[in-house]
């Protein structure tokens, strides 16, 4: 892991917030919840946002493991999506700010200027890996929140259930999405 | 009829004898008894209505309808997560079905402590009202899972003491998908008891109605308003109920929250927070377990609590399991390292430790009223987590697990039979280095007779307001110590005996 002193951890932090404002990154403010349609289509994530999703949960959950089902072929990015529909403004606002922060660390977690999605799998799980044992709380708490609905998205798809062993609900998915999708 | 979001067309303004807000193990039960009394009730719940039709057994679909801010619930400092139902009928949907009595040696501190003015022996009547009522009874035999049974087995080679316990459960088809909602109604929760009683015997429940204040007028509530909110928790419409008499019941973090939102401070109000936190391991076996599979918890270690000796420390051990994606959550690590451990989730024992826990910490609200809970383990209890994580350690491997992983945020231990499991409490249980939960917060509006040490009396009454009562988990007056479904609802069936029988006080015109 790179040591990344308070000094320097300040120094990349303004670089890093400079990139962002330059790249017009930083979210909209996300004002009425999005109305929900089908699953499999986005309705809190932009389409940049759910790449970088999507490449943490691929290092996230599968790394390099075959015997699980690539993350590309399941609907784990949707699923998040979904659920972040559920939580509340300053959630969803908070964990779109994450991906975008979490983006565009290499440069002050690696020393490397390259974002998240243009490292190779070797750089990605190293950024993972600071993130995960950083000295600072919130890094660590982001890799948590990262962590976390990286498994919601993953193992809540049935196309990961036979690779581990586990053989699903009991009762037949209803037609539709469950009533909750149609309450509003 | 049960009122929910399809209903309410516009702004509602309701007038009752009784408003009781929450509908869990305390709020369901003062319901119903109410009602049955004869007294107009209203029932307010946050959450949605669902039934049997919409447990879908899937953890993305129910973590978002069954519990509050979608399972992620946690301490200010993320250190533990707190699992609370959200929904009519509460955590009772969710939980796994223990069924204990409060135990005697707790009501005797609590007479000592807190100066209660009730005995074990008083709550009897309200431990069989409410044990008829969810049809609590042992668990069969039978019914004692793979993974319960191997909890029990090493407990049995190392000489532990436990107990099959009792549940409200009746004709389970052992589907083991309890925490997301039982399908099949074999899970007696408030949802299927309680409440349709209290439906039946005209209480009218409201459900997706989220109480914001309570508007107070010298020693007496006058209103609850809120706000009518959608599954998403989208604001669609206001409401007003005006009552006689108040019954809090929304749960250890949103009881105190809505007094505070209310103005109502200082004293204990929002303090003394328990949470009895709990740490789990997991152990891998060379057969197949698949844990998920029948009654998730059967099985109960109390070999290392006494609270006939010592009211005050102790921990039992549980059994526990997770779908893939909670499990997926808990494991430590990422990538092949994290993939590989899932690849033997059909092969894993989950095991965990639940502290009576000392320890405090509180509730408080933020500038949107927002609640924010603080909570610090003393190091004392820390390390008696580390012994109870010993001791899990010690059952998987007496009972044939061929690693046991203790999942620390950093450095997770992999142990292998015939590891030095001291290198456990050698690593301790600090709070956030590894993952603690808790799904019994409690304690936040404690009871007592003195008005200076406790915020509510023996009969849940609080103290300084006329007609404002509290029935749910806030007010025990220390750590439980054992599962609090049975102590919730008895308290809360005696909370309403009190007030039925001096119903002349609030509503003199129904005697």
């Amino acid at each position: 892991m790179s040591e990344v002193t308070r000094r320097t951890f300040l120094q990349y932090l303004a670089v890093s917030a400079g990139l962002l404002a330059l790249s017009r990154l930083r979210p909209p403010l996300l004002g009425a919840a999005p109305a929900l349609g089908a699953r499999g289509t986005l309705h809190v994530l932009s389409e940049k946002e759910a790449n970088i999703l999507r490449a943490v949960i691929k290092r996230m959950m599968r790394g390099d493991e075959t015997t699980l089902p690539p993350v590309g072929e399941t609907a784990a990015v949707e699923t998040v999506d979904w659920v972040l529909a559920f939580a509340d403004d300053v959630q969803r606002t908070q964990f779109r700010w994450l991906l975008r922060v979490f983006e565009w660390s290499p440069p002050w977690m690696l020393w490397r200027l390259q974002r998240f999605t243009a490292l190779d799998a070797n750089g990605q799980d190293r950024l993972l890996q600071a993130w995960e044992r950083s000295r600072m709380g919130w890094a660590r708490l982001g890799f948590r929140a990262l962590k976390n609905l990286s498994a919601l998205g993953y193992y809540s798809q049935e196309a990961t259930w036979a690779a581990i062993g586990y053989r699903g609900p009991w009762v037949p998915r209803p037609p539709k999405s469950p009533r909750l999708v149609t309450v509003s | 009829m049960i009122r929910t979001l399809r209903d309410i067309e516009s702004d509602l303004e309701l007038r009752s004898q009784v408003c009781v807000i929450g509908s869990g193990a305390g709020g369901a039960v003062v319901g119903k008894e109410l009602a049955e009394a004869g007294l107009d009730v209203v029932v307010l719940e946050q959450g949605g209505y669902y039934t049997k039709e919409d447990f879908t057994q899937r953890e993305e679909e129910m973590m978002p309808l069954l519990f509050e801010e979608m399972g992620q619930r946690a301490t200010e400092d993320q250190s533990v997560v707190i699992l609370q139902g959200k929904n009519v009928g509460g955590s009772t949907v969710h939980n796994l079905c223990y069924c204990f009595r409060t135990p005697p040696p707790i009501v005797e501190k609590w007479r000592r402590e807190a100066r209660i003015g009730w005995r074990y022996d008083d709550l009897v009547p309200s431990f069989e009202r409410v044990e008829t009522m969810l049809k609590v009874q042992p668990i069969p035999e039978a019914q004692v899972n793979t993974l319960n049974r191997k909890i029990r087995e090493g407990c049995e080679k190392l000489g532990y003491h436990g107990v099959v316990a009792q549940h409200n459960r009746q004709n389970c088809v052992g589907s083991g998908f309890c925490i997301l909602g039982c399908p099949f109604d074999a899970k007696q929760s408030m949802a299927l008891t309680y409440i349709p009683a209290a439906d039946r015997a005209g209480a009218r429940i409201f459900a997706n109605c989220a109480v914001e204040q309570l508007e107070v007028a010298g020693e007496r509530v006058q209103r609850a308003t809120g706000q009518v909110v959608d599954v998403y928790g989208r604001p669609r419409a206001r409401f007003a109920v005006r009552s006689e008499l108040f019954v809090l019941s929304a749960g250890a973090i949103n009881s105190p929250q809505i007094l505070l939102r209310s103005g109502v401070r200082g004293g204990h109000i929002g303090k003394h927070l328990h949470l009895h936190p709990s740490v789990l391991l997991a152990g891998l076996y060379d057969e197949d377990i698949h844990g998920y599979l029948g009654i998730p918890q059967s099985y109960y270690v109390d070999e290392f609590i006494d609270l006939e000796h010592n009211p005050d420390s102790g921990y039992v051990i549980m059994p526990i399991f997770g779908f893939p994606v909670l499990t997926a959550s808990q494991l430590p690590g990422f990538g092949r390292a994290h993939a590989e451990i899932m690849r033997s989730y059909h092969r894993m024992v989950g095991i965990l430790v639940l502290l009576h826990d000392q320890s405090e910490g509180g509730v408080r609200v933020d500038r949107k009223g927002r609640p924010l809970i603080s909570y610090r383990l003393r190091p004392e209890e820390e390390r008696l987590m580390a012994e109870g994580m010993r001791h899990c350690a010690e059952i998987l491997f007496a009972s044939g697990a061929r690693e046991v992983l203790v999942p620390y945020f950093e450095a997770p231990l992999r142990l292998r039979p015939g590891s030095d499991l001291s290198v456990i409490e050698a690593r301790g249980c600090r709070q956030g280095e590894i993952p603690l939960a808790s799904t019994h917060p409690q304690g936040t509006l404690r009871m007592g007779e003195d008005p200076s040490w406790a915020v509510v009396d023996s009969n849940g009454r609080v103290h300084g307001f006329e007609n404002l009562f509290v029935a749910d988990m806030s007010v025990f007056p220390s750590s439980l110590g054992a599962p609090p479904q049975i102590t919730t609802a008895a308290l809360a069936d005696r909370t309403a005996a009190s007030i039925v029988a001096a119903r002349g006080r609030w509503f003199p015109q129904t005697v």
